[in-house]
């Protein structure tokens, strides 16, 4: 009767339904791989201390090395202004904060809207100096795969639609509204099976990273 | 202009569910009965603003009733049901509320003019009101002397 | 077929004045959702205007949009829309009844083929007609009948425009809304559960005045349905700051501030419920510290519970993920030990290889 309802739904029905478990069974099934695998024991005795600076090393990374920001200026600070715009937009408006206290029973205050949209917005232009940088420099280019400008545009597309579709920009709201859950579903799916990954895996990573260097005493 | 706003008596609902002028709809609307009587005051433009279609939430009418005021003219129409145009304490915004003849609210503007037209006399009753006064004059006339 | 008279005749007959005509056009410009300034377009516009014949049809329904129309607030307004139009049927509010009403029915279409205009209320009940039927006659076909000679049709209340609550999961009668029936006339859907009177009366006296009013792609008049209720909500400054009620009873709650995380609709309702609002202007469900059930939307009763967040999903995605969570681990684990394994036998496998070995031909 109204296709546009209808589908909004359907996106917050059964296709989120099947998105979320695709991602939850996809996100366990990687780190339980990665749990089990594990690493081939080092029989050397260590010079540092591996552990410790493992766990540091999953908080030291966020920060970037001297020189790097100068170096790759767009890369840095675009990365930084996505990231947390693309988590404030998430975290801090009042109807995301709605699901996540359905789905866990967390809840914390929301954000005014000159906040969220404001996040929402840098996050945008940041992903675009993101594309950019990928684009125009030859050796990015050329590393830059189908699924790097997938999981780009997937993650750009939930910010897009949710900015159109609460600021009534064009189409039928209730549409963008279906649009915004699709998006969102279509991320979930992708999620576990693509660098998108990241955002979970970083913190092995990290670690082993910092394990690896921490055991010879070098510096992570 | 804010010393009302923060009395809960001029709010139809109780003093906790208070409504702040902060939030709610009076204000922009008296910048655009102020704007209109720029625009009246400048190029003679009348304006009608039909308060029916504007989203009060409680208190917002009293901010209008209390930043607007009372001004010099009431004037009491009796056309099926009584009608109230009120000049606002501000000359040239004028508020017009129809009744019904129980007394119910029917409609409810803001008329930001010199002269609200509902006063005026329409040419049509004038038309009627011509040929009553000459039946009557002939009734005179014609008629025995009382 | 009779002449009916000009509305201006029967207004000059009852001995109203030009002014009173005046205030009751001011009125009509309010209840019709157009600018006050359209006032004298209005009048000239009635004063052409003959009073129309109405037959109203009661299908699958509570009545409670006759009830809603009946009990409006400003009464001579609808006195005076139903001295304009001539009620020729209803069979909820006429004194005749069986065969009378009927024949009154049929003689208003027989006069005014062509001409008049059908109201309904009520879904129409098309997988067992026997579901709701008047004088032994099926709603589907008395419907086609009626709908034969009509020069429109208005739909009243969302059982009619879109099938409403009889049409709600599993839809036990196979309800369906008029619009799915008659395709060759034109509908006026006035949606709601029930519509606002004035929003009635002010769709009838367009329909008087300037004819079919400008529709949404819902068949709703843009005029009452053009805006969703949250844009005119009193309460959406406070969803804008980021302030909630979680529950009925808190702080947020007693301070007025937005209801949305209590399964408000107003985001996605079209309505005037924010402006008209309910009992002659005094508050609307929200005012009332009720979240909006969104009743103007097809399908409303279905849409994931009235107290639901909208952006909560609607299935049993916590059992679903729960699931998810068990199926990856199981499968990675298993993924990961074949790993493991296949490294173990290519370790097994693994053959050393030294200086001599590299010395001697092959």
């Amino acid at each position: 009767m109204n296709p546009a309802f209808t589908l909004f739904m359907w996106a917050r029905g059964p296709a989120f339904d099947v998105a979320l478990a695709i991602f939850a069974a996809g996100i366990t099934l990687r780190l339980v791989e990665m749990v089990v695998l594990g690493r081939k024991t080092d029989l050397a005795p260590a010079k540092g201390h591996p552990i410790r600076q493992g766990l540091a090393t999953i908080f030291t990374r966020s920060i970037p090395r001297p020189g790097l920001v100068r170096f790759a200026p767009g890369t840095y600070l675009g990365g930084y202004v996505f990231h947390l715009g693309f988590f404030a937009a998430f975290l801090l408006f009042a109807p995301h904060i709605a699901l996540i206290r359905d789905a866990l029973g967390l809840s914390w205050p929301a954000a005014n809207r000159a906040i969220v949209e404001s996040a929402t917005a840098l996050a945008v232009v940041a992903a675009i100096i993101l594309f950019f940088s990928r684009v125009m420099d030859p050796v990015r280019r050329a590393l830059t795969g189908f699924e790097d400008y997938l999981v780009l545009l997937l993650s750009v597309l939930p910010l897009v639609t949710g900015y159109v579709a609460a600021n009534k920009l064009f189409g039928n709201p209730e549409m963008m509204l279906a649009v915004h859950v699709l998006s969102v579903d279509a991320l979930l799916i992708v999620f576990p099976f693509t660098k998108l990954m990241h955002s979970v895996s970083f913190v092995f990573s990290r670690y082993y990273n910092g394990a690896i260097q921490g055991r010879k005493g070098a510096e992570s | 202009m804010m010393a009302p706003i923060a009395d809960p008596r001029f709010s139809p609902m109780p003093a906790g569910m208070f409504f702040s002028a902060s939030v709610g709809n009076a204000l922009p609307l008296l910048h655009q009965i102020r704007h209109a009587l720029t625009a009246l005051l400048t190029g003679g433009t009348e304006t009608i603003i039909d308060l029916g279609a504007i989203p009060f939430g409680p208190g917002d009418e009293a901010v209008l009733e209390e930043t607007l005021g009372t001004g010099e003219v009431h004037a009491v129409l009796t056309a099926m049901g009584e009608s109230h145009v009120r000049e606002t304490a501000i000359p040239g915004v004028w508020r017009i509320d129809h009744r019904d003849m129980a007394g119910a609210l029917q409609s409810r503007f803001v008329e930001i003019t010199m002269m609200p037209d509902i006063l005026k006399t329409q040419r049509e009753d004038a038309v009627r009101g011509l040929k009553v006064l000459e039946d009557r004059l002939a009734a005179l006339d014609g008629g025995t002397p009382v | 077929m009779k002449t009916r008279p000009l509305l201006s005749e029967t207004m000059a007959a009852h001995g109203v004045s030009r002014r009173t005509f005046m205030k009751y056009c001011a009125t009509l410009a309010s209840v019709m959702a157009l600018p006050p300034a359209l006032a004298p377009r209005i009048a000239q516009a009635l004063e052409r205007a003959r009073r129309p014949s109405v037959i109203w049809l009661s299908f699958q329904e509570c009545t409670g949009c006759t009830e809603s129309i009946t009990r409006s607030h400003a009464p001579t307004i609808e006195e005076m829309i139903f001295n304009t139009i001539s009620l020729d049927y209803q069979d909820t509010l006429q004194a005749a009844a069986g065969h009378q009403a009927e024949a009154a029915r049929h003689q208003a279409m027989k006069e005014n083929y062509g001409k008049y205009l059908v109201v309904v209320e009520g879904s129409i009940p098309v997988a067992n007609p026997a579901y709701s039927c008047f004088a032994g006659r099926s709603n589907l076909d008395v419907l086609k009948e009626t709908a034969a000679g009509a020069a429109a049709i208005v739909t009243v209340g969302t059982c009619a425009a879109y099938g409403g609550i009889p049409h709600a999961m599993p839809n036990p009668t196979g309800a369906r809304a008029v619009s799915d029936i008659i395709t060759d006339k034109p509908i006026i859907n006035v949606p709601g559960c029930p519509p606002i009177p004035v929003v009635m009366t002010g769709v009838l006296a367009h329909f008087l005045t300037f004819g079919v009013p400008e529709l949404d792609d819902l068949g709703r008049p843009k005029a009452f349905y053009g805006d969703v209720i949250h844009d005119r909500c009193y309460r959406r400054p406070f969803y804008d700051k980021g302030l909630f009620a979680e529950t009925f009873d808190d702080e947020g709650a007693r301070a007025g501030w937005c209801l949305y995380k209590l399964g408000c609709k107003g985001p996605t309702t079209h309505s005037v419920c924010a402006t008209v609002k309910w009992n002659g202007g005094v508050s609307f469900p929200i005012q009332s510290g009720h979240p909006c059930l969104g009743c103007t939307q097809p399908d409303f009763w279905d849409g994931g519970g009235f107290y639901k967040p909208l952006s909560v999903p609607t299935g049993d995605y916590r059992a679903l993920a729960a699931g998810g969570v068990g199926v990856g681990a199981v499968v990675g684990a298993a993924g990961a030990l074949v790993g493991r394994g296949v490294k173990a036998e290519a370790a097994r496998k693994h053959e050393t290889v030294d200086a001599h070995d590299l010395e001697k031909p092959s």
